[in-house]
């Protein structure tokens, strides 16, 4: 792994009873950079991250975050170490207000403590400074079933950034929502990313990965097919026959 | 050639969500069978569920044979000959193959009807036949399949739709799904695919259809379509130039 990587994905192996959703897997994220993960439905990216994230354990390959291998380690532990993660379905707390959702992603929140406690003043103040910062400061004390499915994103959004990760995984953020928010969700990542946070992204709006990636990476039947600018993805014919069938 | 199918200015999305389809306009001929292709979240399997009376549209019009159907149900849909094979695979698994194909025939009154529908279908799928006693929810993924396609031939559609028949599925048993739907060209059937693997859906059909972002961008022969320069651009985004820079 070099030096400036924060990431890196060796060999990772994972099959699903006879399918082998992913294949000797093997890339690395540099530090600092916006990296996007694409390929077409069924090519493993979903599970590339689950890996990752410890969300699914690899059957063989390592994971190495920082230059640590936590291969195997759990979402939380990976979340106290600076990587957190979005998912594609939405998965907050419903009964729960805005605010007591972002509160209970603050990784000082062992699970003990996640409920019944009062909201420490520090808490309240960073997760209101989070949600100004993507626009939804307004519905705070809004139940979180109230919102819009665009709301819910940003939300999520908000939340991974708790933890004051230093990778975030996003995957696919700009899933179902308008262009309006589009352009929001766009200028906060790369407002984040200009701080220092490194972004790896699932997404499937392609124009919005190209635009925004300092490097793509191609995945196709589990395995990666292609890495590069985006200027040398889109010029890949390669890259095109696997998203139109041809392989 | 006439018309089949017309979507004039259709508008559709989920719930509370933002437009899926945003303006579709798309004409299927009859006798001309077609596949729709397009990148993920294109609206593809949503425009084959306002066509089929799943999801109602939110404006526009729909025309079949000339005849306004926007907002029916699914049931008169299929009385009318349209009959749809949706991407979750259901068939109903206790039940055996036979008793599920002749479930697709439900709308029909007529015995002698259902039983040489169910012969032809039979003919169709010699797998099916094969196993016409067995439980649906013993067959293979490829098997039942079939089984979804065989059952929504049952009525002779006018219009098959199905959504990403090779779905899960090995290739050669993708193949030989559709080899089946390329036979049914020049029957009484006109089939409106829709594929995420571009290249095998093509093959089956005469016509292609372009969809990206809820809105036709072109159509024209299925040999063909794919040379079209705007594919690279739809599958691989508007070109960029150089990558911007790692901040330090």
């Amino acid at each position: 792994m070099a030096v400036d990587d924060i990431l890196e994905a060796r060999g990772l192996n994972k099959a699903y009873g006879g399918l082998q959703a992913v294949r000797n897997c093997t890339f690395t994220v540099e530090r600092g950079s916006i990296t996007s993960l694409i390929g077409p439905n069924g090519a493993g990216k979903t599970t590339a991250f689950d890996l990752i994230n410890g969300v699914v354990v690899p059957d063989s390959g390592q994971v190495i975050f920082d230059g640590v291998d936590v291969t195997g380690r759990l979402p939380h532990t990976l979340t106290r170490m600076g990587m957190s993660r979005t998912f594609q379905i939405t998965r907050d707390l419903r009964d729960m207000t805005v605010l007591e959702n972002m509160v209970v992603s603050s990784p000082a929140r062992g699970w003990r403590t996640l409920v019944g406690t009062k909201v420490q003043r520090h808490e309240k103040d960073r997760a209101m400074d989070l949600l100004d910062f993507v626009g939804i400061s307004h519905l705070a004390h809004t139940p979180a079933d109230r919102l819009s499915y665009g709301q819910r994103k940003l939300l999520e959004f908000a939340s991974v950034l708790m933890s004051d990760p230093k990778l975030v995984l996003l995957d696919e953020p700009a899933g179902g929502v308008n262009p309006a928010l589009l352009e929001r969700i766009i200028d906060r990542i790369q407002a984040l990313n200009r701080s220092g946070i490194t972004f790896l992204l699932v997404e499937h709006k392609i124009d919005m990965v190209m635009q925004l990636s300092h490097r793509v990476i191609v995945m196709a039947h589990g395995e990666v097919l292609a890495e590069g600018t985006p200027d040398e993805i889109q010029r890949n014919d390669m890259v095109l026959d696997a998203y139109l069938g041809k392989v | 050639m006439s018309a089949l199918l017309e979507l004039r200015d259709v508008r559709a999305g989920y719930g509370k969500g933002p437009d899926i389809l945003q303006q579709v306009d798309l004409t299927i001929e009859e006798g001309r069978s077609a596949c729709i292709i397009g990148p993920n979240g294109a609206g593809k399997s949503t425009l084959l569920k306002v066509v089929a009376g799943i999801l109602s549209p939110r404006a526009g019009e729909i025309l079949f044979r000339g005849e306004p159907v926007a907002g029916k149900r699914p049931d008169q849909l299929l009385r009318r000959g349209i009959s749809y094979v949706p991407q979750e695979r259901s068939v109903f698994p206790t039940m055996t193959v036979r008793e599920n194909l002749n479930m697709g025939a439900y709308s029909l009154s007529d015995k002698s009807v259902v039983a040489e529908r169910l012969e032809r279908v039979l003919d169709m799928f010699p797998v099916l036949a094969e196993r016409r006693n067995q439980l649906a929810g013993t067959l293979s993924g490829g098997e039942q399949q079939m089984l979804t396609l065989g059952r929504a031939l049952m009525v002779k559609p006018a219009l098959l739709m199905v959504d990403e028949p090779s779905l899960g599925l090995a290739p050669q048993v993708a193949d030989l799904i559709f080899e089946t739907l390329q036979h049914l060209d020049g029957s009484e059937t006109t089939v409106l695919l829709v594929e995420q693997n571009a290249h095998r859906g093509l093959e089956a059909v005469q016509w292609g259809i372009v969809l990206d972002l809820g809105t036709k961008r072109f159509e024209g022969p299925a040999n063909s379509i794919l040379d079209d320069p705007r594919i690279r651009e739809l599958y691989l985004g508007t070109r960029v130039g150089s990558a911007p820079e790692v901040a330090e």
